[in-house]
């Protein structure tokens, strides 16, 4: 009975330098999936942010008690007609506050009680007597419902009920909040991609030690007339694995570190369950809970980083292999 | 013609101890191979071949000879595209292999059956994995490859050492290696650099039948030697070179 076919004709598998490829790439992996997994961590982040930032919104009436203007432009009427409750006789705050119940996507306006106010403001404003606290503005507590409302409809309206009404959506901080998240998720991403540059430097120093090492076996499959593509996706196979091992081993290292970051960040979570579990002496359900912490895609992209790694290694090994090929005959 | 029928034309030949040139056979005019004012030099070395002019006809079966030196090797690495010619033509089945794609040119090394001076085997493969891999290049069935490889094997005489790796063969065994590899794939060129040098003379004979039984078959056959006797056993036409030039074009 013959001896089965060789899958590897050229004899890459002996190259027992090759072995330590995948530990070398494990740890640009490694990296990669960190930086990965940052860029999807801010990202889930500054969505919670944006989401929590605009639901609550603040409206700022002075004067809140002077007589609402008839409407003056055709623009606020509309507005005002919106709203339903457009009276002649109103205060200020009560034409503002009916203008804003008619939005809708907006779950609730309330008003925030003066005397609440007043105690808030009390230490710098002083009491009730004081003549700063005669200027105090009304101030609407805004919640959004599950559709958010645009601001610049809410200004709209608030300006059209109450001139000079000022609608305070925490916008500055959560734009620079968001600005910031995008400059950390475009930096994540950079040190990813920079991380697969890496892993894909590695291959082509080990494919060219290989090719030196195989030089003349190269030449006499060459020479027997084997094209540059057969004998470039014998390497590709080749490397194609140890790069895939490589990625599981980046894999088998990311998860740990991944996930003793989430137990840190328990105690600091805003979902009272992760907290809860943080403090519990049961070490399965805290790592269950900070594992819950991180956002799913997290676990999809990483479970798909060891082809990524294992494919980007073979396309280089094989742009590697056809490159130096071109140089026999 | 398929690698099957190898073996058995092989043996046939051997049984039958006909004279197997045939003085007077008018050849196929349209040159298989043609060499056309070839001058080769190595690197920036001086020029080894000069001027070579000559065509091997289809199916044609010619020697070639002359001293240690003379540019046999380098002839023959031509002719095998291992090396390109520094100037001049070559056309091998009407194409011309410097003037192709290398996906072409490497379709063209495919029906050129090559054995080397030095065997050029694959240390690291059994020698059964030696003769299969033209198969495997060529994209045989595996079912198909076993046979035939195994069969030539052992018209070889190496059916017991199909597992060997090269170098635990003796230099004839390497040879018959060599040669079995350079016609399992049924090549329409077949180029022998002194494939018969580490062989005793019964051997030399079975194998160089193997040959020449390929070419009665329509094989093309060059072959490079010294050895005057095998030449008489074997007549044919010779290309003799001197110094790196064609000297005598006899047939
Ligand atoms: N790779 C090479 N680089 C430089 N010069 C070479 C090379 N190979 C052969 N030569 C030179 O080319 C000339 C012809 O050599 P070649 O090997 O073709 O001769 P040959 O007829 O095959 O000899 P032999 O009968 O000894 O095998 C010689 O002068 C040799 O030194
Ligand atoms: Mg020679």
């Amino acid at each position: 009975m013959p001896p089965p076919p060789p899958r590897d004709v050229l004899g890459l598998a002996r190259d027992h330098e090759a072995r330590l490829l995948p530990w070398l790439v494990a740890f640009a992996g490694l990296l990669a999936a960190l930086a990965l997994a940052g860029a999807i961590a801010v990202d889930a982040f500054a969505t919670r942010w944006e989401r929590g930032a605009t639901a609550h919104l603040t409206v700022q009436v002075p004067e809140p008690d002077a007589p609402a203007a008839a409407p003056a432009t055709g623009e606020a009427r509309v507005g005002q007609r919106q709203a339903g409750q457009g009276q002649e006789g109103q205060t200020r705050l009560a034409a503002v506050l009916a203008a804003l119940r008619g939005i809708p996507g907006v779950a609730l306006a309330e008003p925030i009680p003066r005397a609440r106010l007043l105690a808030l403001l009390e230490p710098w404003l002083g009491g009730e007597g004081s003549t700063l606290a005669q200027g105090l503005p009304g101030v609407i507590e805004v919640t959004a419902g599950r559709t958010m409302p645009a601001i610049a409809e809410l200004r709209a309206a608030v300006e059209a009920a109450a001139p000079g009404a000022v609608v305070e959506g925490h916008g500055v901080w959560v734009r620079r909040l968001l600005d910031l998240a995008a400059s950390l998720r475009a930096i994540a991403l950079l040190a990813a991609a920079a991380a697969l540059l890496v892993c894909a430097g590695l291959v082509v120093f080990a494919v060219r030690a290989s090719i030196a090492a195989h030089r003349e076996d190269l030449a006499i499959v060459h020479g027997l007339g084997a094209s540059d593509g057969w004998l470039a996706r014998r390497f590709a196979r080749r490397f194609g694995v140890l790069g895939l091992w490589g990625g599981v081993l980046a894999l088998a290292l990311a998860v740990p570190a991944l996930l003793a970051l989430a137990l840190l960040a328990a105690p600091f979570a805003s979902e009272p369950a992760s907290v809860a579990a943080a403090g519990s002496a049961d070490s399965l359900a805290r790592l269950r809970a900070a594992a819950l912490l991180l956002p799913p895609s997290i676990w999809a992209v990483l479970a798909l980083l060891p082809a990524a790694i294992g494919l980007v290694s073979a396309v280089t090994a094989s742009i590697t292999a056809r490159l130096w090929l071109r140089r026999l005959p | 013609m398929p690698p099957a029928s190898l073996p058995l034309a092989a043996g046939a030949v051997v049984v039958s101890r006909a004279p197997l040139a045939r003085p007077g056979k008018v050849w196929n005019s349209q040159g298989m191979v043609r060499l056309d004012d070839i001058g080769l030099r190595y690197g920036r070395g001086p020029e080894v071949l000069h001027g070579i002019s000559f065509s091997l006809p289809e199916g044609s079966f010619h020697w070639l000879t002359g001293p240690s030196g003379a540019g046999k090797t380098s002839l023959i690495r031509l002719l095998s595209l291992t090396e390109r010619p520094s100037r001049g033509t070559i056309s091998l089945f009407g194409r011309n292999p410097d003037g192709v794609g290398r996906n072409a040119r490497q379709a063209l090394r495919r029906q050129i059956g090559v054995v080397y001076q030095d065997f050029r085997l694959l240390g690291h493969l059994t020698a059964f994995d030696n003769v299969a891999l033209p198969l495997r290049l060529a994209g045989e069935r595996e079912a198909a490859i076993a046979a035939n490889t195994a069969e030539l094997l052992a018209w070889v005489g190496l059916a017991e050492r199909m597992a060997a790796r090269p170098v635990t063969l003796s230099g004839g065994e390497q040879q018959r290696l060599a040669i079995a590899r350079a016609v399992v794939a049924g090549p329409r060129l077949i180029v022998a650099d002194e494939p018969t040098g580490d062989l005793d003379e019964r051997q030399a004979e079975r194998l160089l039948g193997l040959l020449v039984s390929l070419h009665r078959n329509g094989t093309t056959l060059l072959v490079a030697t010294h050895n005057e006797r095998l030449i008489e056993r074997f007549p044919a036409p010779r290309l003799a070179l001197s110094h790196g030039r064609l000297v005598a074009q006899d047939g």
